[in-house]
């Protein structure tokens, strides 16, 4: 099995658009990060931290007042904002008035979208590749049951997956260092149902990568079944970036006006929508999106499996 | 002498349409077996059936004993194979390649890749990508990977394809040497004839996916009638043709030209010339014609267009 996998890990890495990529995916984030320096630097005048975390308390209080029909959720999270303000100005805890390494860390997660279409190319050409090149038959002729041949490449595109996201967490760090600072004074403040707790910045980011990483690993799961269903790479890396940029939107639209929406992929891929109180439909919980996500990932694993097990190779 | 692959009642039916029609047949250690079939015939669908690419709809079939249904991987431990053509990642350099195939064994060492780089020839090109590979030496490249692991049977579908006269010879010596030599037996499928009584010690003759006979490549030779060639005065042709029909096994005669062509055996040749002569006939030459397996492998295949 461990030869298996640096059998795909060295045929992922001795084809050049893997380097094209990872190389894209740095390049972004360091054009994101050019881009976030200048910003701030045009914005030179300094702000007092307390008026600007008062100004968004404010906001909230706002938010809260105005709006009749706020879920339960949003209420509570709302509510939860205002109290780790109140906090930060009663025990003096500061947060950041200008970017700093974490901070950029934190923003630069939008760009792991990016990451999520290489995962899903690569999840989408990993078999359907191999019988295109005719190498499928090297493969399985082999004391290897097909299973096991499978495996192994689902696996890789899990490795590279994780390879990919530590890439740009890390690239992220480094490039965040040079250009803003490892210093900050900000201290995490996190509300927990109805404490407020300090928690480790590098902890909370990593949950934000994780979580994020899972969404890429549901649609790189998806991209795999498709692959090894059809055997054919573009319609695999085709049918999954489509449903990956029209998916989440189409659901949002579906679940404004039918509850049963909340049973799509889509509804459940984005898990960060349950820390901020915003889930897509009213009643969701993590745990419920949990339980979709699996049901959808033992889905697509048997169909890819199953089909993969029994088809004839006849290519 | 052992059986390395059987074949039981091996049957395919795709979409309701016989592919493969109850094969049955044995192929021995050390034997190089021919399978030979015009196109469409089903030699590549059977040694994709061998190798588990296909399911068989009926009948099984045994490596070294064990099953290729229930017990796949004991089965194809034992055996080595190009399907159609030498599949090979063009990315990689053809060492890479044979180290990715050494890493899905057991117990293939870098002295044993070594030595079968040098086998086939490769030693110098080895460590160049194999898109900048000939034809030749991709064939080259397959055959060491199916070798690799010492199997006991060795499958070669339509080995020559596209090689010139000395790729053929040269490949044809390889195989003959893996079977005389490491005692392996070796499938090979062709639809040409010609090179499969070169390097064949049986063919089986394979037609819309039925074996429709199996026969070793001397014994096909040598049995039964002969052809013969007799140069035969203009005027006496008639005459001559009656002649050769009133003995025992003369039969079959035809005019072309001024030759009679005719069957018969051995033994009532010397009957013939004598009654041509006492009959004052102008006889230049009896001659044997010995007819090549090309022509029988037409008369079994009903003069099909083979090649
Ligand atoms: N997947 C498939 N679906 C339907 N029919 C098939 C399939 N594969 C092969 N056949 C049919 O099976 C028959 C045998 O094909 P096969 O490829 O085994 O022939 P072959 O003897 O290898 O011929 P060739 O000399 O052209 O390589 C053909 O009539 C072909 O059309
Ligand atoms: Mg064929």
């Amino acid at each position: 099995m461990v030869g298996l996998i640096q059998n795909e890990w060295i045929k992922l890495f001795k084809r050049p658009g893997t380097y094209v990529m990872a190389a894209v995916l740095l390049l972004f984030i360091t054009a994101f990060a050019a881009f976030t320096k200048y910003e701030t630097s045009k914005q030179a005048h300094e702000t007092n931290w307390k008026q600007e975390v008062q100004a968004e308390t404010a906001l909230y209080q706002k938010q809260l007042a105005e709006s009749a029909g706020i879920t339960k959720e949003k209420k509570e999270f709302i509510e939860g904002q205002i109290a780790v303000n109140e906090c930060r100005l009663a025990e003096n805890k500061p947060v950041d008035t200008a970017p700093n390494m974490w901070s950029f860390v934190e923003s630069a997660n939008d760009i792991l979208q990016f990451a999520g279409l290489f995962i899903i190319v690569i999840a989408g050409g990993i078999v359907a590749s191999e019988f295109s090149w005719g190498t499928v038959k090297l493969l399985l002729i082999r004391p290897i049951s097909r299973s096991k041949v499978l495996l192994s490449k689902y696996a890789t595109v899990v490795l590279f997956g994780l390879f990919l996201t530590m890439l740009a967490f890390l690239f992220s760090v480094v490039i965040g260092a040079l250009l803003f600072g490892i210093e900050g004074e900000s201290v995490h403040l996190a509300y927990n149902g109805g404490q407020i707790v300090e928690q480790n910045i590098l902890f909370y980011l990593l949950k934000l990568y994780g979580l994020n990483m899972l969404d890429l690993l549901m649609m790189a799961t998806m991209a795999f079944m498709i692959s090894a269903v059809f055997r054919n790479s573009s319609l695999a890396i085709g049918i999954s970036l489509f449903l990956l940029f029209t998916g989440p939107n189409v659901t949002y639209l579906l679940s404004m006006r039918y509850d049963w929406a909340k049973y799509l992929l889509f509804a459940n891929t984005d898990l960060t929508q349950f820390q901020t109180g915003d889930a897509m439909v009213e009643g969701m919980t993590i745990g419920f999106s949990l339980t979709m996500l699996a049901l959808y990932f033992a889905f697509f694993q048997l169909l890819a499996f199953g089909v993969f097990q029994k088809r004839d190779v006849a290519a | 002498m052992s059986v390395v692959v059987q074949l039981e009642n091996v049957t395919k039916t795709i979409k309701g349409r016989k592919i493969i029609d109850s094969l049955h047949f044995s192929v021995h250690e050390g034997e190089v077996f021919g399978f030979l079939g015009p196109n469409g015939a089903g030699k590549t669908t059977t040694i994709r059936m061998i190798v588990g690419l296909m399911k068989m709809s009926e009948g099984d079939i045994f490596i070294s004993g064990h099953s290729v249904r229930t017990h796949f991987e004991d089965a194809i431990d034992n055996v080595g194979a190009i399907v159609e053509n030498p599949e090979l990642y063009k990315f990689l350099s053809g060492y890479e390649n044979l180290k990715q195939y050494a890493r899905m064994q057991k117990g293939i060492t870098k002295q044993r890749l070594d030595k079968v780089v040098e086998l086939v020839g490769l030693t110098d090109r080895i460590h160049d990508k194999v898109k900048t590979y000939s034809l030749g030496m991709r064939q080259r490249l397959g055959i060491a990977q199916s070798i690799l692991h010492r199997p006991k049977v060795l499958i070669l579908d339509e080995p020559t394809n596209g090689l010139d006269p000395a790729g053929i010879k040269e490949i044809r010596q390889y195989i003959r040497d893996l079977a005389e030599k490491e005692d392996m037996a070796v499938i090979v499928s062709s639809h040409l004839l010609s090179e499969m009584e070169m390097m064949c010690d049986r063919i089986g003759i394979l037609q819309k996916g039925k074996m429709i006979g199996v026969q070793s490549v001397r014994g096909w030779m040598e049995d039964g009638l002969e052809t013969y060639c007799a140069d035969v005065e203009k005027n006496d042709l008639a005459a001559a043709a009656m002649c050769i029909k009133e003995t025992a096994s003369g039969t079959n005669v035809k005019q072309e030209g001024n030759h009679l062509l005719f069957s018969a055996e051995r033994s009532d040749i010397p009957v013939i010339i004598r009654l041509l002569a006492e009959r004052g006939l102008s006889v230049y030459e009896v001659r044997k014609v010995s007819k090549s397996l090309e022509d029988r492998f037409l008369e079994i295949t009903g003069q099909q267009e083979v090649v």
